[in-house]
């Protein structure tokens, strides 16, 4: 293959004179498909901010949970009020919590997962992150000393959701000291 | 090789983003946020080199040619990966965040805090329409003497 022939070939586009109606119709076509998914892409987001921005979370029975020297964690409920008329669902919930010793070596975990918190409702989602050294199944004798030789505890809590399009992920790290 | 390559979108598009993928940014970076809390400097570098390599050839060529319709859809394609794929060679120089993720981190009264916000769908239907954009440049007729600053410069004899 020459030279010229590469180059010949990546120039120019060699339309039929008779096809220029037909191009420049598509070309119209196109340029208003855009326009429609330019404006459809701004005010889909526009949507999306104002329905989730009428999202509440309100906590119910948090008190009545009492964490001492023998029991870590938190138990309740939460409840996500997605009752506006310009609500949307709420898809792929995943609350996790982790537990791991000083030397970041995994425990413990516990997750919870809802797959979709539908609209126009409130849903309750039972919180139970409470646990005694006795809940934990040891899967070998490795974790038990891990357990036993750590000085503090790290919990770390997750929560992932997707909303339409977009994925949100939110990550809370605390130490506790083992006394 | 003259009556392909189009002068003024390549030094337009050399200009254009040099300004707004290099300097732009690495301004308003180490002004508003020096500590990297909100962006991460060096995705948005990368972001800003490939921005300035790629649009810069896509420059070179006429509007009208296919190897500019071509490197085009290699950008788009390119990008496209970056933002669906995690992990890739790019990526994996960037410490916290890759393409298509806004990530804050931080810690609070010795709670460490972290959120990351994955915005990749929105940016790959962004570059799908771009996409749609080339195609449409490829197959528009071409009118005569599109650029008429060219024709009144060459009038003068400038």
């Amino acid at each position: 293959m020459s030279k010229e022939s590469v180059a010949e070939r990546l120039s120019s586009v060699k339309f039929k004179e008779e096809s220029k109606g037909l191009r420049k119709k598509i070309s119209i076509f196109i340029l208003i498909a855009l326009v429609l998914g330019y404006l459809f892409l701004f005010f889909f987001n526009v949507f999306v901010v104002a329905s989730a921005s009428g999202i509440r979370i309100d906590t119910d029975d948090f008190d009545r949970s009492s964490v001492d020297n023998e029991t870590i964690g938190i138990e309740g409920d939460i409840i996500v009020r997605n009752d506006h008329w310009y609500s949307l669902d709420i898809n792929d919930l995943v609350i996790e919590m982790t537990l791991y010793t000083e030397e970041h070596d995994k425990i413990y975990d516990k997750k919870i997962e809802k797959e979709v918190l539908p609209r126009l409702k409130n849903t309750e989602i039972h919180l139970d992150f409470t646990f005694t050294q006795s809940d934990i199944n040891f899967e070998d004798l490795e974790d038990y000393y891990a357990l036993s030789n750590t000085d503090k505890l790290i919990i770390k809590f997750e929560v992932s959701v997707r909303y339409t399009i977009y994925i949100m992920n939110f990550e809370v790290e605390v130490e506790t000291d083992m006394e | 090789m003259s009556k392909w390559i189009n002068w003024v979108t390549l030094f337009r598009n050399l200009i254009a983003s040099v300004i707004f993928g290099l300097i732009a940014p690495y301004f308003l970076i180490t002004n508003l946020d020096p500590n990297g809390i909100l962006f991460d400097f060096n995705a948005v570098m990368l972001n800003g080199v490939i921005m300035v390599v790629v649009y810069t050839c896509y420059g070179i060529f006429k509007k009208e040619l296919f190897i500019r319709f071509l490197i085009g859809c290699g950008w788009i394609v390119l990008l496209i990966y970056f933002y669906t794929v995690g992990s890739n060679v790019f990526t994996s120089y960037l410490p916290n965040c890759g393409f298509g993720l806004f990530c804050v981190d931080g810690e609070i009264e010795d709670v460490k805090i972290a959120f990351v916000f994955n915005y990749a769908w929105f940016v790959v239907v962004v570059l799908c329409l771009k996409g749609l954009n080339l195609f449409r440049h490829l197959v528009k007729p071409i009118e005569e003497k599109k650029y008429k600053y060219l024709t009144i410069s060459q009038k003068f004899g400038i």
